[in-house]
């Protein structure tokens, strides 16, 4: 390294300082204190004390509501994700056609995901009212008797993923940046070839943008498992004394990073919580890698 | 001049460049870490933080009041703010900037104080000779887990029957013929549910709330907990028929159907309010209702139910619940806070705030203030007798108080949906309690032995 690289480097860290300050004593201190915290019973006020595998014992053996809050997040991740990137798919092909006054479509099918998450979610929890939503005014037209979306446990996590659907604009937007990257050229000599609209699809879209298909599944496996916000505002219920219990009706919306949260901040068990986040981690690991392994699917052209 | 000197490589520049980046990174990293830090200022008078939960007119008088003990107390400044009970208290406390003074709802503070967040007050207690005789019967032990006295109690309230005295007229019920048996009620109940033509439910008469089912509970003679051998009893006989009592009207509405009407009610705390607008005919509800129909529904004609016994010969139950003030630990004055709180938990202000919020003052000596006699003297009336006579109990004080509350509505919420049956799932209800209350306890010991 020549005394000039050095110094580049030197500034070059200097200036970096302040965000590398941050992530050592904001994020990466707390993720390696979290791993030993698992091993302890800490509340927080009180210093942690170990208790080795206690934490996971637990979690796997006796906690009713570990592997239900897991089973709740896989379900919303494998009805969630894809339904959600498929929406955002046709969006964006719709919004990469050649039409009049694009540029407002587009603006608007974007608009959603402009609205503040808690926002959306207090909205929805009246679009989904059973008896004045929206949601179930319009099926009364077609005579059907809508369901108590969030009310009711075989519904609660269906409703959830539906307010998902209403937030896709980014998954969207990513989309269309990938379409528009398709070479005309290809489209142009499969017409040559007397490919139809659905063959072009499958074998020149689909294959030139699994690679954005490909990321957007990840960003969406890894989001939902870190979803709580919509859950923890829409499952709330109303009572005077208490401030209301998320997760219901029945425990049928109970999602892991919501119990995480409850048992690390109101039955105050960091440690537990901390393994709850370990095991999260090593569960999301694990699915992502399993989808890399089977990316088989996905294309890179080269340049 | 940064950039300048970057490019300037000669010897004799070396070692200022070097200073002059330290200072920068020094500044830089002092911006990322900058954190507001009070100062106190050691000649002026002691600055108390007071955190409390009351908001609206509540808080206003709060706050009147704390005016008043500033002007009569120099070296003490008391700063009130309103805040949500919540996440924020415990980041406080482990952050080491509690406040002062501050509001917890009566489960959090076994929980809390056994965690180690708040100061036990006996000694300040005893130091003012306020002892068990002092307090409203069975008000002296609420919320104490072990000997600790971790906080002293704001307000009680106490629950009621709420009926709505133009419906029960109309299904032929006076004052001479309320229910006054859990038969009775359950038949009121039925007779005052409204459905319109298509089946739909319009009113209901009476459905025990879920989270309130303990109420029940004691009215059938049940018991939820033993202090002494810290045992769970939920699975006994009265219990069961208690829940199972409540599951028939979840049953006998639907389960769904009732959520989906639950669903459609207005806000608690506003004109819309589902007793307001004959949604309910009868419901479980606290004294502050008193107040709140003035407020939202002055024209409404209600009366009072004072619960109903399941069981023969035997008085009514009800439940006690409320806030407590506590002194976090880690607070830098707890001297001048207690002199503060002790102030704001005599007589004259006790009763005087009591009286404002319509909830009743948790000491004789308040409750017998001129400021409460007004009060004293309204519909309140049956509220504090049961108190006096010793009906009502408060749920039982534990160090995994939320713990309990949820799995309390976990399991209840199952058995009334017909998931499991009362006694599996009261049998359940003892396990997990136990389960993570001795593993608790167990933890706290070793954490008390280390420390």
């Amino acid at each position: 390294m020549t005394p000039r690289e050095r110094q580049n480097l030197t500034n070059g860290l200097l200036f970096a300082s302040p965000w590398i300050t941050g992530f050592i004593l904001l994020t990466a201190g707390p993720i390696v204190a979290s791993l030993y915290y698992s091993f302890c019973s800490y509340n927080v006020v009180r210093s942690p004390v170990w208790i080795g595998l206690e934490n996971y014992r637990t979690l796997f053996f006796e906690d009713p509501h570990f592997l239900r809050s897991l089973y709740n997040t896989l379900y919303m991740m494998v009805f969630g994700v894809p339904s959600a990137l498929a929406l955002a798919f046709f969006m964006a092909l719709l919004l990469n056609a050649k039409v009049k006054g694009l540029a407002i479509f587009r603006t608007i099918y974007y608009l959603p995901s402009v609205v503040p998450i808690v926002a959306v979610a207090i909205l929805w929890v009246w679009i989904l009212n059973p008896e004045y939503g929206l949601i179930n005014a319009g099926l009364a037209l077609f005579g059907i008797h809508g369901p108590g979306w969030l009310t009711n446990p075989h519904w609660s996590k269906p409703a959830l993923i539906l307010t998902n659907l209403w937030g896709v604009g980014n998954i969207m937007i990513i989309f269309l940046a990938g379409l528009q990257q398709v070479p005309q050229a290809l489209y142009e000599a499969a017409w040559v070839d007397g490919a139809g609209p659905a063959r072009r699809m499958v074998h020149i879209t689909l294959p030139t943008i699994s690679p954005v298909i490909f990321f957007n599944l990840i960003m969406g496996i890894i989001g939902s498992f870190q979803y709580f916000t919509q859950v923890y505002i829409m499952t709330t219920g109303i009572s005077p004394e208490h401030g209301g219990r998320a997760g219901g009706p029945q425990g049928s919306t109970l999602v892991y990073a919501l119990y995480l949260y409850q048992n690390a901040f109101q039955h105050f068990k960091m440690g537990y919580a901390s393994a709850m986040a370990w095991i999260l981690f090593v569960v999301t690991l694990a699915i992502v890698c399993l989808v890399l392994k089977t990316s088989g699917w996905v294309h890179y052209t080269e340049d | 001049m940064m950039f300048a000197s970057i490019s300037k490589s000669g010897p004799g520049h070396t070692i200022r460049r070097r200073v002059q980046r330290i200072v920068l990174a020094i500044v830089l990293a002092s911006i990322t870490l900058a954190s507001g830090c009070g100062q106190s200022n050691p000649e002026g008078p002691v600055e108390i933080v007071f955190w409390h939960a009351w908001g609206g007119f509540e808080g206003k008088f709060l706050e009147k009041l704390v005016e008043e003990f500033n002007e009569t107390h120099q070296d003490i400044h008391v700063r009130p703010s309103h805040f949500v009970i919540g996440d924020k208290l415990m980041a406080a406390i482990a952050g080491g900037i509690p406040p002062d003074v501050v509001t917890v709802w009566d489960w959090m503070l076994p929980t809390m104080g056994e965690a180690g967040c708040f100061f036990p007050l006996n000694e300040y207690l005893a130091a003012e000779g306020t002892g068990p005789d002092d307090y409203l019967p069975n008000i002296w032990e609420y919320g104490m887990f072990g000997d600790s006295k971790y906080g002293v109690p704001t307000a009680l309230n106490v629950w009621m029957l709420f009926y709505n005295r133009r419906l029960l007229a109309e299904a032929g019920y006076d004052e001479s013929n309320l229910p006054s048996t859990i038969d009775e009620l359950r038949t009121a109940a039925q007779k005052l549910t409204v459905y319109d033509e298509n089946g739909k439910l319009q009113r209901i008469g009476f459905i025990p709330q879920i989270q309130y089912g303990y109420m029940w509970m004691w009215n059938f003679g049940g018991q939820l907990y033993d202090p002494k051998t810290r045992k769970f009893v939920f699975n006994s006989p009265e219990n069961r028929r208690a829940m199972e009592w409540i599951r028939s009207f979840y049953k006998e509405y639907g389960i769904d159907t009732y959520r989906r009407f639950e669903a459609a009610f207005g806000e608690y705390d506003s004109p819309n309010n589902p007793f307001y607008k004959e949604k309910l005919a009868i419901r479980e509800d606290g004294q502050w209702q008193l107040a709140f129909v003035q407020k939202h529904a002055p024209d409404m004609e209600y009366g009072l139910i004072p619960f109903v016994s399941g069981v023969e010969g035997k008085k009514s139950m009800s439940a006690v619940t409320g806030s407590f003030w506590v002194i976090p630990t880690g607070c830098k004055h707890p001297d001048q806070a207690w002199e503060f709180l002790s102030w704001l938990i005599a007589a004259p202000q006790s009763a005087r705030f009591a009286a404002e919020l319509c909830n009743i003052p948790p000491t004789r000596a308040a409750l017998e203030d001129t400021g409460y006699e007004k009060v004293r003297n309204s519909r309140m009336k049956i509220f504090i007798d049961f108190i006096l006579e010793g009906r009502v109990r408060p749920l039982p004080a534990l160090p995994v108080g939320q713990y309990f509350y949820n799995e309390f509505n976990n399991i209840s919420e199952a058995i009334c949906a017909g998931q499991v049956s009362a006694e599996e799932g009261l049998q359940q209800l003892d396990e997990r309690l136990q389960n993570e209350l001795d593993r608790s306890l167990r933890h706290l010991g070793i954490a008390k032995q280390e420390s």
